[in-house]
């Protein structure tokens, strides 16, 4: 008995004692509440073979310490339709040209949510998938919501908006359908996005009656590559690529937290944006 | 993985009724009465069977006949907060919207337990449960949150908000465990302390314990009692909710979001005409 | 303290991804010697430095200054206990061309001698825990 508990203490101190070495740092110990980016970046290589129709976890994309890919971001310059032309020169997003004080991207003003697309491939840091027998949630890091893609090999719907028992709403995430292409492919397909959101932060426009395509590669345990595609002939004369996005796993599966809290984004107005970058203040 | 949850692996559906789902009402043509076990909360066919064994799957909506406790007297600290904060809506005597600093009013996130109250739209919210390696995900409605309980075993943060300690969230810190094969029993602990306990104002400290326990009574009723121990700002723990979930029929969500600028131009739109300066 | 991570890419000139760089002057940095924190607000899109500063003049002047997002600072070793109100300290601050005691935080030097950066805009390469990472 005595010798067991020796040799635990032993072992317990043996493993302090390298963890506290790992982390360079003097007797600070980890927490499971909290993210570690070096420790995430130390998880090299593909980890093993991917599993078989199967994303669920959680997952590090831009920015996030964990030595992912950099991504390849949404066209700056599709092919507009003198329509679409028309909404995207009303959009002033915020940039090296305009200060935050006068950009009109409702994320920016308010902290509206980003909708989807955009939700995919602006600050997507972290997610986290779940998968149910008939649908598959993409849970997002930032601002804390889910996006809910139905796997049940229903049809999306056709017709957004206005009167009649038929018609669905608009909604920040549209619908979403998914399926398995192969073992290790899912492709998502959305439609009735609420046009109100930007598809980008740079402010391309879309209609309700865009069609966003996601497809999800599990390329190793590691390693999850995402392209999006999104199909608007009122907007654009051709499909749109939204970007190619990389993600790793997370050993420890926790990530930071992060949102934006709309009164918050008030104050950071008032105080910071507009006293730095308002003309009127320059004056 | 999936195969590595062992038997923690929850799944839950339920069909929530959405009062203002517009759609759905003008359907069925009415939201109460026979064949409603409340309103917009249509009755299952068939009678319930048993509860399955540690397995919550499925859309549950609620909460329905809602019995709490009274809130017990504060501490000077909680008092002093408590002080600070306008409430407004049924659930008070205020109802103007333009004197109430209600950070939900402007989309500040409900925060956790409030968020479980199914705030504004309808007094009902779904919810739904997923996994992933070693948690269970709870996906609502409501502001389509999420929240994460890990089942590992793990224990809560004992401290937040200290140098080198976890930081505190806004749907705070949560571990689960079953007590039994009908009993789920989550404990969370380092929440955020800006969102309001509830739609009064109450504090909530960000050491503060909550406690959920989720007793599946049957296939189609879901208990939960919520309660919370926050010795620095009450003088005793209570029974913060006492509450049916029932299971939902078509088990679809309706899209929730309070958004920023709506609820800002909203304010202001009423604020104006009525002179009352918001802060 | 956080180790820095030692091959990450300089960069020469100022360029914030995502922001008006134009509303900072980003010749030399305004440094505030013996500056207290009043507040230090952990906020997205940018957490919020406040301090007080007595110039040359022995006027007061209060100061307000953001930093990288709170992700990419938490990359660098940040979190929300970081400063402290009554802290004293020494800051570096890009400051706005309006003139305004505003601006973009460059870095804090501690009075044990220890310094915290801004995620992209040290003065050097930030001391980023990461290659691109966004603000």
């Amino acid at each position: 008995m005595r010798r067991t508990c020796t040799g635990i203490i032993a072992g317990l101190a043996g493993a302090l004692l390298l963890s506290a070495v790992a982390a360079g740092q003097s007797a600070e110990p980890r927490s499971p509440w909290k993210y570690y980016p070096e420790d995430a970046r130390a998880n090299k290589g593909p980890g093993g073979p991917a599993p078989v129709r199967d994303l669920t976890g959680t997952w590090a994309g831009e920015s996030s310490g964990a030595g992912v890919e950099r991504l390849v971001p949404p066209e700056r310059q599709p092919s507009f339709t003198p329509l679409g032309k028309q909404l995207f020169d009303r959009n002033r997003a915020e940039g090296a040209n305009v200060l935050v004080a006068d950009s009109n991207d409702p994320h920016v003003k308010y902290c509206d949510p980003f909708g989807f697309p955009r939700n995919m491939n602006d600050q997507i840091r972290s997610m986290t998938i779940t998968t149910l027998p008939n649908r598959t949630f993409v849970m997002l890091r930032f601002m804390n919501i889910w996006r809910e893609i139905w796997t049940d090999g229903r049809a999306l719907p056709t017709s957004f908006g206005g009167r009649g028992k038929d018609v669905h709403d608009p909604t920040y995430n549209g619908y979403s359908v998914g399926r398995w292409q192969d073992d290790y492919t899912f492709v998502v397909e959305t439609t009735g996005i609420a046009s109100e959101t930007w598809a980008t932060e740079s402010g391309l426009p879309h209609s309700v009656d865009a069609r966003v395509t996601e497809r999800f590669v599990r390329k190793s345990k590691n390693d999850l590559t995402l392209t999006l595609t999104m199909d608007d002939p009122k907007l654009y004369t051709k499909p749109v690529s939204l970007g190619e996005i990389y993600f790793r796993w997370i050993p420890s599966q926790t990530f930071f937290d992060f949102s934006c809290v709309p009164s918050s984004v008030q104050r950071y107005l008032k105080e910071m944006a507009d006293p730095s970058g308002s003309p009127s203040a320059g004056r | 993985m999936r195969n590595s949850l062992a038997a923690s692996i929850v799944l839950l559906f339920g069909i929530a009724f959405l009062a203002t789902d517009e759609g759905r009402a003008a359907q069925r043509g009415r939201i109460s009465g026979e064949g409603f076990i409340t309103e917009g909360v249509p009755k299952m066919p068939n009678p319930p069977g048993p509860a399955p064994k540690r397995d919550l799957t499925g859309m549950w909506v609620g909460p329905q006949n809602n019995k709490p406790d009274q809130v017990p007297p504060m501490t000077p600290a909680g008092e002093a907060l408590f002080k600070q904060r306008h409430p407004y809506g049924p659930a008070s005597r205020n109802d103007d919207l333009g004197a109430s600093n209600d950070p939900f009013i402007t989309c500040d996130p409900l925060g956790f337990p409030r968020n479980l109250l199914a705030h504004a739209v309808s007094s009902r919210g779904r919810f739904i449960f997923g996994s992933a390696p070693d948690r269970l995900l709870i996906a609502y409605e409501q502001q389509r949150v999420w929240r994460e309980i890990w089942m590992n075993g793990r224990a809560l943060p004992k401290v937040v908000d200290v140098r080198g300690a976890p930081e505190s969230r806004y749907y705070g810190h949560s571990v689960g465990h079953w007590e039994n094969d009908n009993t789920l029993i989550i404990d969370t602990t380092g929440v955020d302390e800006r969102p309001w306990l509830d739609e009064l104002g109450h504090p909530r400290s960000s050491s503060a314990r909550i406690q959920e326990r989720y007793t599946r009574v049957d296939q189609y009723n879901l208990q939960l009692t919520v309660t919370v121990d926050d010795p620095k700002f009450y003088t005793k723990p209570w029974t913060w909710m006492r509450a049916n979930f029932y299971w939902v029929m078509g088990q679809e969500f309706a899209e929730t979001f309070c958004i920023p600028s709506e609820g800002i131009e909203y304010r202001d739109s009423l604020a104006k005409p009525s002179g009352i300066e918001i802060k | 303290m956080v180790v820095l991570f030692a091959g990450l890419i300089a960069i020469d000139s100022p360029s914030f991804a995502h922001h008006g760089a134009a509303a900072f002057d980003m010749g030399q940095p305004v440094v505030l010697k013996g500056a207290v924190i009043t507040e230090f607000l952990w906020i997205n899109p940018h957490p919020l430095i406040k301090a007080d500063y007595k110039n040359e003049k022995g006027e007061d002047e209060h100061w307000t200054m953001e930093l990288g997002s709170t992700v990419s600072a938490q990359l660098i070793g940040w979190s929300r206990t970081t400063l402290q109100p009554g802290d004293v300290v020494t800051l570096y601050v890009w400051k706005a061309k309006t003139g305004a005691t505003v601006g973009r935080f460059n870095k804090v030097d501690f009075a044990d001698g220890t310094t915290m950066r801004d995620t992209q805009r040290g003065g050097d390469d930030g001391g980023r825990a990461d290659t691109g990472v966004r603000q």
